[in-house]
């Protein structure tokens, strides 16, 4: 997990059936060669001590640091530059991964290749846009939350797969074949999930919610059946909340 | 389109909380200072002192939990949420938040640093 405070990410072990937390990481300089903090992260397939770090400064924008590569907190040597790059990361199959640049007008989708030396990064545009966009990996295609969804089958040369009609703050590939839920806030309308058809790229079904809270993000769920997300006003210095449901397109 | 009420949100939630007398047990704490303690006895009730001894109700409904969430992440395997809590919260400040997703309730808590923000989850499940 990222410690934000202290520049370090830090190993917590799960195997006990409770999290202990253990060995703290310090992070590399970031591109400029100051401190940064750890932004989004993927643990490299098939192992637990192999992270990819977007690193990120505090106060600077746009506040991409590039990407690093840390084997139980050795730094590989190869890294991507900051400025403009993989701001948002997700997975992909063994040896890649995927980012996109959501802080400034750039809103490059790049293929980031993963070798025994580092990263390396090649950048595709058209593919997403939008600030403030988050993509999610599943099933040979990454999902953004602006609606477009790239086809990365052959991830040397991804592809727009298609587009929703909708745009949200969160989205979640379920398991269940060609579904996938979105989750949306907008000040003039109460938050709403949607089930979407991955195939055709339409709305199956939608809920709305009244909550105290309307700016809603971070939807993720243990098995499809049980969702959570974070809701907070959207105001400076509030204090979010989580909230816990069913799936309620499972019924 | 379906709207989920309010309303119903807090009838479920005050049946929950009926079995959940004390939610923020730390069956394996860690200490601000890097050291860690082990409430003896708590760490087999992770769904507090129900003084009726029946399970919590499982849940059927939208449920909000008052946790500053800085970010949250689910862990199928377990069946839980984590969530991780900024250091000026007044409630879990720098710890890391595990929440049950069978019944919202908050099952234990660890200090984990300073400002703990993303998380990820290594794929056979053993390592935040």
């Amino acid at each position: 997990m990222s410690l934000q405070g202290s520049y370090e990410v830090r190993r917590v072990d799960l195997s006990s059936g409770f999290p202990v937390p253990g060995a703290h990481v310090a992070l590399p300089p970031g591109y400029y060669d100051d401190l940064a903090f750890a932004g989004p992260m993927v643990v490299l397939p098939g192992t637990t001590g192999s992270l990819a770090v977007s690193l990120h400064y505090e106060g600077l924008s746009p506040s991409y640091a590039g990407t690093v590569i840390l084997d139980d907190g050795v730094l590989r040597p190869e890294q991507t530059d900051g400025h403009t790059g993989a701001s948002r990361l997700t997975g992909g199959p063994p040896g890649w991964m995927f980012g996109y640049n959501d802080l400034h007008t750039g809103f490059g989708f790049y293929a980031l290749r993963v070798t025994p030396d580092g990263v390396h990064a090649t950048e595709h545009e058209g593919l997403i846009s939008g600030f403030y966009t988050d993509i999610v990996h599943a099933n040979d295609r990454v999902y953004a939350t602006s609606g477009e969804v790239v086809d990365v089958s052959d991830p040397a040369s991804p592809s727009r797969a298609g587009s929703f009609a909708f745009a949200g703050e969160s989205v979640l590939p379920l398991d269940a074949p060609s579904r996938l839920l979105m989750l949306s806030s907008d000040y003039s309308e109460p938050p709403t999930l949607r089930l979407l058809d991955t195939e055709t790229f339409a709305q199956v079904d939608a809920i709305e919610f009244d909550l105290e809270h309307p700016e809603v993000s971070r939807l993720v769920s243990t098995n499809g059946s049980t969702l959570a997300f974070i809701a907070r006003d959207g105001f400076f210095d509030d204090p979010s909340q989580i909230v816990v449901m069913p799936n309620p397109f499972n019924d | 389109m379906r709207v989920l009420e309010t309303s119903l949100v807090l009838l479920s939630f005050l049946g929950v909380l009926q079995g959940c007398a004390s939610e923020d047990v730390d069956p394996s704490a860690e200490n601000p200072d890097g050291s860690t303690s082990t409430e003896s006895g708590s760490g087999s009730d992770p769904g507090g002192s129900d003084p009726g001894g029946s399970e919590p109700e499982r849940l059927r409904q939208l449920l909000v939990r008052d946790i500053p969430a800085r970010d949250v992440i689910a862990d199928p395997d377990r069946g839980v949420f984590y969530a991780t809590v900024g250091g000026d919260a007044a409630e879990y400040a720098n710890k890391l938040v595990v929440i049950e997703a069978s019944t919202a309730q908050v099952t234990g808590s660890v200090y984990v640093g300073s400002q703990p923000l993303t998380m990820a989850l290594s794929d056979d499940a053993s390592t935040l």
